[in-house]
């Protein structure tokens, strides 16, 4: 545009860079969107609606004196998804960071093995795998564009999956499924991506005390009562803020492909439980 | 706020390489850094060196695989800063034999340095750790020990620093002391010098190179600080995703 100061990559002189964090209006991803401001991101929530929640996301993002925004869609609307991934770059000009957050768990929780419905399958399948997938590809292409364009220090799609990554359960099928399946997609992201100066990472949180589990709470807690967490407590939210953080501004500027495990040491293999102090 | 502001460091095999690197990065980060090695010149010249930019660093001589010196090291950190916070096990070396061919010394001098030394360096500071209420602590293996290499001393010794650290973290979590693994891929070093690997590997890994010393520093000093406060046990490969698969 004439007139307009403007980087080949869209982004203004000096600008700050932007990371979209999808589900990122409370728990898990609201935490990884305030630790990202705190370094200095600029934030774009992308989530199902903008109601109280996402409201008081983005007054405690504007606290941080970076510039914030909500962007309304669903992932798993895969039909309009150039034109959700347009909404999310035009935002801010950018997008250096992406951290694939959103997920559900199916209506019926907790369903046993024999008794999952395909209803309960396809539901959880479109949102943490298909919607997942093909919104980080739209993403991806662009980025790979971006980067064509010119350098920026650092780009990055980070995933969100699951303790619950490859491990056999008899429970909860579909999540588990749909949450391995995204660990695999971020390696295959990282064999595509490398060249192109693009990292993804993968975060695996233990049992964290979010919304989305609170039925579980007190379960968990007979857990670390039983000494069954190495580090005796319960995940926040701001533990896999923290470490987004240090991922999306080049801590781990040579390792791509890679999970971390942020779960109190709870993925240990081990029939020893820790002692308790 | 630097990420280990007030702590006090201790990096093994500390006088070059990647352990210089990250003793630079966390004196960098505001951590009061101990050198430790058997080269003696060259570990003052590092701690010369950090004191001169403005951080605090010391050198003590230590052969990793001795419990006189480990017990003398952490009296001689005691005295001089009170406590021990965070211990990176780094100090390693290579012969490169495979099975058939290996001699039982160098198997011994090669487990002794690799895998018994990061043991003894544990068994020193955790009681020091608890006292303080926690700390951490990283043990560097290698992309050896997530696969197989023609090395058989280097590659089972690394694979044990994997194992010997989740027993660690499980022994010590109660304690808040926090035990982690970073497997470097390729890192051109005085060790590896000469190598054919050295100039091959790049072109056979995602990112398309080899990695720098102070890349191995980020991924340790993030392991090291409190970024990581809730992470223990785990396994991080450095490596340019090489373990992920080849490049298309």
């Amino acid at each position: 545009m004439e007139g307009l100061q403007s980087t080949p990559t869209g982004r203004e002189p000096g600008a700050r860079p932007v990371a979209v964090i999808t589900g990122g209006r409370r728990g898990i991803g609201q935490a990884c969107a305030l630790s990202l401001a705190e370094a200095g991101f600029d934030i774009v929530i992308l989530d199902l609606e903008e109601d109280a929640d996402a409201t008081q996301t983005l007054a405690k993002l504007a606290d941080h004196g970076v510039r914030a925004r909500m962007v309304v869609g669903n992932i798993a609307d895969i039909d309009h998804r150039a034109g959700l991934v347009d909404r999310v770059f035009q935002a801010f000009g950018t997008v250096d960071c992406l951290v694939n957050n959103a997920g559900v768990l199916s209506g019926t929780r907790g369903q046993d093995l024999l008794n999952v419905t395909p209803r309960d399958f396809d539901h959880v399948m479109s949102v943490n795998l298909r919607g997942t997938f093909f919104f980080t590809q739209e993403v991806a292409r662009r980025m790979v564009g971006e980067a064509e364009k010119g350098p920026s220090a650092e780009r990055s799609i980070i995933t969100i999956s699951s303790g619950a990554v490859g491990r056999a359960r008899t429970d909860s099928p579909e999540y588990a499924f749909s949450k391995s399946c995204l660990a695999l997609m971020s390696q295959m992201f990282a064999l595509r991506l490398g060249k192109h100066g693009i990292r993804t990472y993968e975060i695996r949180p233990g049992i964290n005390r979010t919304e989305m589990s609170r039925d579980a709470w007190g379960m968990y807690e007979e857990l670390i009562d039983e000494g069954r967490f190495p580090i005796p407590r319960l995940g926040l939210p701001e533990d896999v803020g923290k470490t987004v953080a240090s991922l999306a501004t080049g801590g781990l500027a040579y390792c791509t492909g890679g999970h971390v495990y942020v779960d109190g040491g709870f993925h240990i293999p081990t029939s020893v439980r820790p002692r308790r102090k | 706020m630097a990420q280990l502001d007030g702590r006090i460091a201790v990096v093994t095999g500390g006088s070059r390489g990647i352990g210089a690197t990250i003793g630079r990065a966390f004196a960098r980060e505001g951590a009061a850094v101990v050198i430790c090695d058997l080269l003696d010149e060259r570990g003052e010249g590092i701690a010369d060196e950090i004191n001169r930019a403005g951080g605090s660093a010391m050198f003590v001589h230590l052969d990793v695989t001795a419990q006189t010196d480990w017990h003398a090291m952490a009296a001689r950190v005691d005295a001089w800063r009170g406590g021990i916070d965070v211990l990176v096990n780094n100090a390693g070396i290579n012969v490169r034999t495979g099975i058939e061919n290996v001699g039982l010394d160098d198997w011994n001098r090669v487990v002794a340095v690799n895998l018994t030394g990061p043991l003894l360096g544990m068994q020193t500071v955790a009681p020091i750790m608890r006292r303080r209420g926690g700390g951490a602590i990283v043990n560097i293996a290698s992309n050896a020990a997530l696969r197989g290499i023609r090395s058989a001393a280097y590659c089972a010794s690394k694979w044990g620093v994997r194992g010997l650290t989740k027993v660690a973290a499980l022994e010590f979590a109660a304690a808040g002391i926090r035990v982690n693994t970073v497997c470097p891929g390729v890192v051109p070093t005085e060790l590896n010098a000469g190598q054919p690997y050295v100039a091959t590997t790049g072109a056979k890994t995602p990112m398309g190179r080899i990695a720098t010393a102070e890349e191995i520093a980020k991924a340790v000093l993030f392991l090291a600080s409190d970024s990581s406060s809730f992470i223990t046990g785990m396994d991080m490969p450095v490596d340019g995703g090489m373990t992920v698969g080849m490049p298309s």
